[in-house]
């Protein structure tokens, strides 16, 4: 595999160019955080998920258990995850879930080529196995716009 | 609104708070069916004469606020007094007597007089003014905004062009049951007393 560094990586995956168009919202600082909030900010580097979940803090209590099993360990690798969110983000062109996954995605394992077909499909044959092809295929069915209006 | 606030007296203690400056006309009769109720209308008078409330409250504050209170009073609507002040210990006894003097001759009695500490928030604090006060100096007063439910009439400040967000509860407003129970939740566990030591009220 033709692996990047990270620095490299994160360069190139932020340009400009890649941009996507969906906003990006400002994180919550900690002298800012809502009451509900507050108590997910008792430790240095609070993840990106509260800070940004944050301008909602009703939400925090609800959502982050759900994210905590999701992303936490179970029957399926966190390689396989990162794929299928990264590739989510990238179908709903959400411009924060693609910089935190390519990060993330990076750190559990996928090569930076992959990484640039995950966020914009351009790339997608040579990137991929026949396997990893199908789990785009099941990204592209629950992350697509008609997917979710339907 | 008045019909509104009048539902809202039906199940707890309202303060509704205006700076007093446009109770004439349509709406002082809108206003009426707050007549008797647990309503208390709150109304800044920061000092006895025109010149120096003007000039933080606006031009013709005054004038406008001594001739809303009596026509609140008059239609049996109730009324407090805020006055607020850089440091409340401070003010000069014989223009405090005066400015009571004043408020009970609008029939405002003692005990809807609250004078507290301006607040370090929102204008005063991009002014250097006031006092530093968290949630816990500020008493729990569930209050409801375009932007979200908020922990205190305090908390929907604007600094820096961006809404201050450390005393927001929730984002949901409706039904009233969700910020409510948010806020008993948050402010439950509190040490009590703890949010009369700065007397902002």
């Amino acid at each position: 595999m033709n692996r990047c560094e990270p620095a490299e990586v994160e360069d190139h995956m932020t340009s400009p160019a890649r941009v996507r168009s969906s906003s990006l919202i400002p994180l919550v600082k900690r002298s800012q955080a809502p009451l509900l909030a507050a108590p997910h900010y008792a430790h240095t580097g609070t993840s990106p998920i509260v800070t940004s979940l944050a301008h909602v803090p009703e939400a925090l209590d609800v959502t982050l258990p759900f994210v905590s099993v999701v992303l936490g360990p179970s029957a399926i690798d966190g390689r396989t995850k990162e794929l299928v969110i990264l590739r989510t983000s990238g179908l709903l062109e959400c411009r924060y879930c693609i910089q935190t996954h390519s990060a993330a995605a990076l750190d559990r394992g996928v090569t930076a080529t992959e990484v640039r077909a995950l966020r914009d499909g351009t790339t997608w044959e040579t990137a991929f196995t026949s396997r990893a092809r199908r789990v785009n295929s099941a990204s592209r069915r629950s992350g697509s716009p008609e997917a979710s209006r339907s | 609104m008045p019909d509104l606030i009048a539902k809202l007296a039906g199940i707890l203690p309202v303060v509704v708070l205006s700076n007093g400056t446009l109770f004439t006309g349509r709406r002082l009769a809108a206003i009426e069916v707050l007549a008797g109720l647990d309503v208390k209308i709150q109304i800044s008078l920061d000092h006895p004469d025109p010149d120096p409330n003007d000039e933080m409250r606006g031009p013709e504050n005054f004038a406008k606020v001594i001739a809303a209170i009596p026509e609140l009073l008059a239609r049996g609507v109730g009324v407090r007094i805020a006055t607020t002040l850089e440091d409340p210990e401070a003010i000069d006894s014989r223009e405090r007597a005066r400015l009571c003097a004043l408020h009970r001759s609008l029939g405002v009695g003692d005990e809807d007089h609250v004078v507290r500490p301006i607040v370090r928030r929102g204008r005063a604090e991009s002014n250097d003014l006031g006092v530093m006060a968290g949630f816990d100096d500020l008493e729990p007063e569930l209050t409801i905004t375009a932007d979200g439910a908020f922990a205190s009439p305090f908390g929907p400040t604007i600094h820096s062009g961006r809404l201050d967000t450390d005393l927001l509860v929730t984002r949901t407003t409706a039904p009233l049951s969700v910020p409510a129970a948010a806020l008993a939740r948050i402010a439950g566990p509190r040490e009590g007393g703890r949010d009369s030591r700065l007397g902002i009220r």
